[in-house]
């Protein structure tokens, strides 16, 4: 990458894009968090059987589905 | 194929095996139907029936299983706190969901373009949600289990912490309790705290529904539990 190319790219820098990586970086990190969700209901779930362990396991499927499906809808809208 | 394989398979198995499987078993079932009269015997002594009230959170006899439950081990009690002590974090997050429309309407959000407010919300009403249900599972999952021979205490400190705590029948102190205030009597839930000799001294249940009788059938069970050791069986 030349310097003009990195002058270039500073330049179309505004608070705007700055905000919506902010978000996607954000975002990330929440779907990361998503994951350990997962695991940590599957762990919750050993502890005493019952109905309420398969809703559990497949809300926080759901919730990784949206937090991805935030991400995408964060790169693509902003 | 020499005669020592064929010996060993035909004769040695099932005549010798199965007399010292059967008597296992036989000690089992026994161990198991002199418990089982004995929890029916102390469940009537303080008027109690199998059953499920304040949602769960108090089971007499439940058919749930634990983790680490021993094949011989029967659940007596199984608690949560009181539903009602979940009271501050509905409000907590009923205020969350209304709080980004009412910014809206005064105005707050006015120099901000619509689309960065529309994914803003959206991420703070997932992040809401899994509040509600991260608070949901720590009181699901946090409780605390008399069976016949142990109290086992599990607590969720957070999604990544769980405590497990065990404490023998036989190894206990006497139980305690601990209730008042204009809630807790109102929805008659308390603390219990039992003392035992090990290095964690105090096994406590926070919050669970009706304590006395918690602490009665910890108790009679211990009673039960020493009377069978003096008998030496």
């Amino acid at each position: 990458m030349t310097g003009n190319q990195i002058i270039t790219i500073l330049k179309s820098l505004t608070i705007l894009v700055i905000v919506k990586w902010f978000f996607v970086v954000g975002l990330i990190m929440y779907s990361l968090f998503a994951v350990v969700v997962i695991k940590q209901v599957s762990v919750m779930s050993e502890t005493v059987d019952s109905s309420v362990n398969s809703v559990m396991k497949l809300f926080s499927w759901l919730h990784l589905a949206m937090a991805i499906l935030l991400v995408v809808a964060a790169i693509v809208m902003l | 194929m020499p005669d020592i394989y064929t010996s060993v398979t035909s004769e040695a198995s099932p005549k010798y095996m199965a007399p010292v499987e059967n008597a296992f078993n036989k000690e089992l079932s026994q161990s198991k139907s002199w418990w089982k009269e004995v929890i029916a015997g102390v469940l009537r002594g303080v008027g109690e029936t199998p059953r499920k009230a304040r949602w769960g959170s108090y089971m007499v006899l439940p058919s749930h299983h634990f983790v680490t439950q021993q094949e011989d081990e029967e659940v007596v009690l199984m608690l949560r706190a009181h539903p009602v002590t979940n009271f501050k974090w509905v409000v907590t997050a009923i205020v969350m969901l209304i709080l980004p429309t009412l910014l809206e309407n005064l105005g707050v959000f006015n120099a901000i373009p619509f689309k960065f407010l529309f994914i803003g919300k959206l991420t703070w009403y997932l992040a809401t949600l899994m509040f509600s249900v991260e608070q949901f599972m720590h009181w699901y999952y946090s409780v605390f289990i008399v069976t016949n021979e142990r109290l086992v205490d599990i607590d969720f400190v957070n999604l990544m912490f769980r405590v497990i705590t065990y404490a023998n029948l036989n190894h206990i102190e006497e139980p305690a309790m601990v209730t008042g205030g204009i809630f807790r009597s109102l929805f008659q839930y308390g603390d219990v705290f039992v003392t035992t000799a090990s290095e964690k001294p105090t096994i406590e249940a926070l919050g669970v529904p009706w304590p006395q009788r918690v602490v009665d059938i910890i108790s009679r069970l211990s009673e039960e539990l020493e009377k069978k050791r003096e008998r030496g069986e």
